[in-house]
């Protein structure tokens, strides 16, 4: 039996109060177990991207718990988090967000950086991401100088190359056309196969759910369907 | 390594900005710079002014002449002390002197005027003596009159006396009799009433001891150093190797001690502009490095989500700061040292000249030292890197996804 990796419990959400007041999530359970390839799905503004950020710590809860590798987030303080996260979760962007004053290499190894990996593991490592993702040749380009589907590559490798218990990945293939978004789509569920690393996407794209082993539904930010396929 | 690179980097990354911040910190630099240069050029031409036209770096007395000077409070140069002084490597020159106060008479005229002894030689290695002398000659150039005096041109224009002409001086000798004698004026000095020098009488040590009945006596020893600014040292160390208790060893500060406390009121005021200064090189940079974080605040927040620890958020604005301050003083340096040489070369003429002190003081020049390019580039990279602390611990303290919302 897998490893439960996150456990969530009576989540709710708000933003804003009064009559701004905004029921982002609305008594979220769930459980996410170790080598999970699951696709939170919905419409706009059905508090996908809140989950999501809310499994990671980037954002609190209202109320409701939630652990991840075992340890409880709203226990952690503001650099906890960013060492928890450092740690155990890469994070996929819809925008990329890559840091534009780096260079494609020096993105990728930038979390390893900040987890004092040995220089030569974190070279080779990145190596290996570079050839995997079809980027070899353009280690020293700037962000500004890729395409947007090479972007996310780089993104997708900063995320997965220090090993990370669990990516979390806000619409991934936003803006990327099909063919690029299935290139990469199929490039994750094959380290989910091979590495046993857990995805948890939040999106809208067909491919995705397509791809998902599990597909959980969110309606007014109500888990309406948690299906496996 | 990495928190420098960023530095270096989102330094290139805003070249304008950058740049704009860098020539205000250069500007400060190098204004603080010049406006140091100008503080110590022109007090040390001061100093030099006042210490070459009379006092010397250094004065040796007897006991308590300096508070209350008296014919009487004198001593004779030992073999020994000519010996120490004439020793000492640092001590570049120096000259006895004697002082007292005498009624001078020509015809039905009479004033009253102080009178000071020197030996001619060694007095124009110490001072600017001889330059003073305006028309006829100097002491020593007269060696076939009896009793020559140099004549302060205020004192002639009062007596209306002329060059070759005698004067009856009547005075105190300290064996208690009434000294008198003639002398002979051979030269006039000063320039204008205005002078320190128009007042006084100056005559050969030999002429006063013997006018004085003071036998080998003088009043002072005064000496020129290699270099001023170690004056208070070489005074504490003559006094510690003279061994003679009845001998006190003053520098120039102490011997001058009005102008020299004058002097650092001035220098008090001059900190004030050049805080001044750096305050605004302090705005210019808080309202840069504000600036930068403000639109780097989506960055923040994404290095934090990264995992970035906050510290390193902080550190890495505390660097670039520090960097770009630091290469702000680095090229600064280069214009603070030529201006500055062309300040101390060159000089500006202060129109009409201003006394100061009782020295007349008519050109305004620079000087290049470690202190005027040193103490410039501390405080405005200090200035730079606590300015930069208050929008870094802003930045590193950010909440992630509320800073990603941004921009």
């Amino acid at each position: 039996m897998s490893e439960t990796v996150i456990v969530a419990h009576k989540l709710y959400k708000t933003f804003g109060e009064g009559e701004t007041e905004i029921q982002a999530l609305r008594n979220v359970d769930l459980e996410i177990k170790r080598g999970d390839f699951a696709a939170i799905v919905g419409p706009s503004g059905s508090g996908k991207t809140t989950l999501l950020n809310i499994l990671c710590g980037l954002d609190n809860v209202s109320s409701g718990d939630i652990k991840v590798s075992g340890r409880s987030l709203q226990a952690m303080s503001g650099s906890e988090l960013a060492q928890f996260r450092r740690e155990h979760i890469g994070l996929v962007f819809q925008a990329y967000n890559l840091i534009p004053v780096l260079t494609v290499l020096e993105n990728i190894e930038y979390v390893m950086l900040l987890q004092n990996v040995p220089v030569a593991e974190r070279k080779d490592r990145v190596r290996k991401f570079l050839a995997e993702l079809g980027l070899e040749g353009k280690e020293n380009r700037f962000p500004a100088e890729l395409s947007g589907g090479q972007q996310q590559r780089v993104a997708i490798a900063r995320a997965m190359v220090s090993h990370p218990d669990i990516i979390l990945a806000d619409e991934p293939t936003a803006n990327l056309d099909s063919e690029t978004g299935g290139q990469l789509l199929e490039m994750m569920r094959k380290f989910n196969e091979e590495l046993k690393m857990t995805f948890i996407f939040s999106t809208h794209d067909p491919q995705i759910m397509e791809r998902a082993k599990r597909l959980i539904t969110l309606t007014d930010g109500r888990i309406v369907t948690d299906e496996l396929k | 390594m990495l928190t420098l690179r960023l530095a270096f980097r989102n330094l290139l990354r805003h070249k304008s900005r950058s740049l704009l911040c860098a020539m205000s910190m250069m500007g400060a630099y190098v204004l603080f710079s010049i406006s140091l240069g100008f503080s110590d050029g022109s007090y040390g031409n001061l100093i030099r002014m006042l210490t070459d036209t009379h006092s010397g770096h250094v004065q040796i007395h007897k006991n308590g002449y300096l508070e209350r000077p008296s014919l009487f409070r004198n001593f004779i140069i030992s073999p020994v002390l000519k010996k120490q002084l004439s020793a000492n490597p640092e001590i570049e020159a120096w000259a006895a002197r004697i002082f007292s106060a005498v009624l001078i008479f020509r015809e039905n005229k009479s004033t009253i005027a102080r009178l000071m002894a020197i030996d001619p030689e060694q007095e124009a290695q110490v001072t600017t003596m001889r330059e003073k002398v305006q028309a006829g000659k100097y002491l020593s150039e007269e060696a076939d009159v009896i009793n020559p005096i140099l004549l302060g041109v205020h004192l002639q224009k009062l007596l209306q006396a002329k060059l070759g002409e005698t004067l009856i001086f009547v005075g105190q000798g300290a064996d208690g009799s009434i000294a008198n004698d003639l002398f002979t004026v051979v030269g006039i000095v000063g320039k204008s009433s205005a002078d320190a020098e128009s007042r006084m009488i100056y005559m050969t040590l030999e002429s006063a001891q013997e006018f004085l009945s003071l036998g080998g006596r003088i009043h002072e020893v005064v000496l020129r150093l290699e270099n001023y600014s170690v004056a208070r040292k070489q005074a504490a160390d003559l006094q510690e190797h003279l061994k003679n208790k009845e001998l006190d060893v003053q520098p120039w500060q102490v011997v001058e001690e009005q102008f020299y406390k004058a002097m650092l009121a001035d220098q008090q005021g001059n900190w004030i502009s050049q805080a001044i200064i750096m305050l605004i090189v302090g705005l210019v940079v808080l309202i840069t490095v504000l600036m930068n974080s403000f639109e780097r605040r989506h960055e923040y927040g994404l290095l934090l989500a990264l995992g970035t620890p906050p510290g390193f958020i902080f550190r890495s604005i505390i660097v670039e700061m520090t960097l770009l301050s630091i290469l702000s003083v680095f090229v600064g340096l280069f214009f603070s040292i030529g201006l500055n040489l062309y300040f101390t070369l060159n000089g500006i003429a202060i129109e009409p000249p201003m006394e100061y002190g009782g020295v007349v003081f008519s050109t305004m020049s620079s000087e290049v030292s470690l202190f005027v390019l040193f103490v410039p580039a501390v405080f405005t990279i200090g200035v730079a890197f606590l300015v930069a602390f208050f929008p870094a611990i802003k930045s590193a303290r950010a909440i992630p996804i509320e800073a990603m919302r941004e921009n």
